[in-house]
Formats: structure tokens, C-alpha cells, sequence
């Protein structure tokens, strides 16, 4: 009990990287149906030689490079669900003050604290 | 003011002045208790038996109350203070050595804070956290 309390988001200890990336592949920005398709797997067992390749197209080099696989029940489905779930106001809050030096964060922490007080001082 | 005066006044003006403002009646202590009920939840779930606050004292000064039952039943009980100075956050707490916050404690007490305020801004004094305007339709009542 000698600790802080930290708050339950915290708890987890996420990876913010991590859950940027995340994010970044969950914006509907993106090709959402990408995402949506199975993943897939390489097949050959030896990737062609550079000398073989086309540079001049944008096609892949043969139609049987990729098949289609069955996704799989990984801990990488979850955190893709996790990435949908809607991102909290005090979790944003939490990522943004990661960024905040010492500085910064006790200058916000005096302002919010001054805050407070003057709400007392409106009733 | 007299009781004789209020009441000519009452009489005269109708409603006491104050009416449309219920929390005025609040002493500063009763305002701090309904702060803390709603700063103990910041920190999730209260298990039962278990009693948290977390309460801004004064414009510099908060407090972090926690009374439980460890693991071993013993009754524990831990009050914490956290002073706002200008070179940093200073934390007391009975029988330890006082330090300044930095990092992540720093950053956690930063949050609860901020998610302090709002959450008094809204529940108690019905005002926008954002604007400190009224929010629409309400008036502070508890």
C-alpha cells in the first residue's frame, strides 16, 4: 500500500507501441477489408531469387507465392479485438501524458489541482 | 445576518437568495466527503470492507486515505500526502521517507487528477470540465 494507486488501465501495463500499432491497423482509414481476410501463409519453402523477380510489375511473382490460410485463435486475434474496443477518455488521457516530461505533467497537475479548488468557490 | 433580518428579507424578495444553489448550504468538510466518495472510485472497484478516498484538500494538498484487511486479516491503514510544490510533487506518508514523484507514480497521480476534476466538475458541481460553464439543463444539487 505504499504505492500510488494507479488507475486499472494501468494495470495492464500495455505496450504502447504496441497498441499504437494497433491502432494504426484498426483506422478505418485503412483497407478495412485487408484486415478482414484470412491470413496468409507462404507457401514455398524457398522465397525466388532476386534475379528471378519482375521489378517492372507490381504483381507477385507467382499465383501459388500465397494461399489462403486459416486464421488462427492467436494472442494476435485478441489484441486485434482489443484494438477495435472503443480507446476510453482516461485511457487516451494515459497515452497522451506519456509523452509529458516530469515538468510538464507536474505544471498540469498544479493547474488541474487549482482547478478543483475553484470549482468550490462557484457553489 | 440576523434570523429577523432573513426572514424580512424572504418575505420581501421571496426565495432566500441561495435557493437555486443547494450546495452553498455544504460546509467546506461536507463538500471534501462527497468529493472523495467519487475520487475513491477513480481507482476501480472498492472491495468490501475495504474503505478508500481520495480527495483534494487545498489548493496545493491531496489525500489518499485507504483502510482494508491484507492478506493475513490484519486491519491496515495508510494515509498519504501529496503536496504540490513548484519543483515537484512532494509524497508523505507516515513512517517513510519523503520524496518528490517522478515518472510513472508522477504520471499516475497526474491522471487521477485530471480524472478527478472532471469527474467532481460533472457530478458534483454540474459544470463542463472543459469550459466551467453550467452544463445545460441542471443546476448543482446533490
Amino acid at each position: 500500500m505504499s504505492e500510488t494507486p494507479t488507475l486499472p488501465i494501468s494495470d495492464k501495463k500495455t505496450d504502447l507501441i504496441a497498441q499504437n500499432a494497433d491502432r494504426i491497423l484498426n483506422d478505418p482509414r485503412a483497407n478495412a477489408e485487408f484486415f478482414e481476410q484470412a491470413r496468409y501463409q507462404l507457401t514455398m519453402e524457398q522465397p525466388p531469387r532476386f534475379e528471378q523477380l519482375d521489378l517492372g510489375t507490381d504483381e507477385l511473382p507467382s499465383d501459388t507465392f500465397w494461399e489462403e490460410g486459416t486464421p488462427e485463435a492467436s494472442a494476435g486475434a485478441e489484441r486485434i479485438e482489443e484494438a477495435k474496443r472503443p480507446v476510453t477518455h482516461a485511457e487516451q488521457l494515459e497515452q497522451d501524458l506519456m509523452y509529458y516530461t516530469d515538468r510538464q505533467l507536474l505544471a498540469y497537475a498544479a493547474a488541474n489541482t487549482k482547478a478543483v479548488w475553484a470549482l468550490k468557490h462557484l457553489v | 445576518m440576523s434570523e429577523l433580518l432573513k426572514k424580512t428579507l424572504t418575505l420581501l424578495t421571496g426565495s432566500p437568495a441561495n435557493s437555486k444553489r443547494p450546495l452553498r448550504k455544504l460546509t467546506a468538510r461536507e463538500l471534501i466527503e462527497l468529493e472523495a466518495e467519487i475520487g475513491g472510485q477513480l481507482f476501480g472497484p472498492i472491495p468490501a470492507g475495504h474503505r478508500r478516498e481520495f480527495f483534494c484538500l487545498d489548493e496545493h494538498t491531496w489525500i489518499w486515505h485507504e483502510e482494508g484487511t491484507d492478506v493475513n486479516g490484519q486491519r491496515r491503514v495508510t494515509s498519504t500526502r501529496y503536496e504540490i510544490h513548484d519543483n515537484g510533487i512532494l509524497k508523505a506518508q507516515d513512517g517513510k521517507v519523503y520524496k518528490f514523484l517522478e515518472g510513472a507514480e508522477l504520471r499516475n497521480l497526474t491522471l487521477a487528477i485530471r480524472l478527478y476534476y472532471e469527474a467532481v466538475a460533472r457530478g458534483i458541481y454540474k459544470r463542463d470540465p472543459i469550459t466551467g460553464h453550467p452544463l445545460s439543463g441542471t443546476t448543482a444539487t446533490m
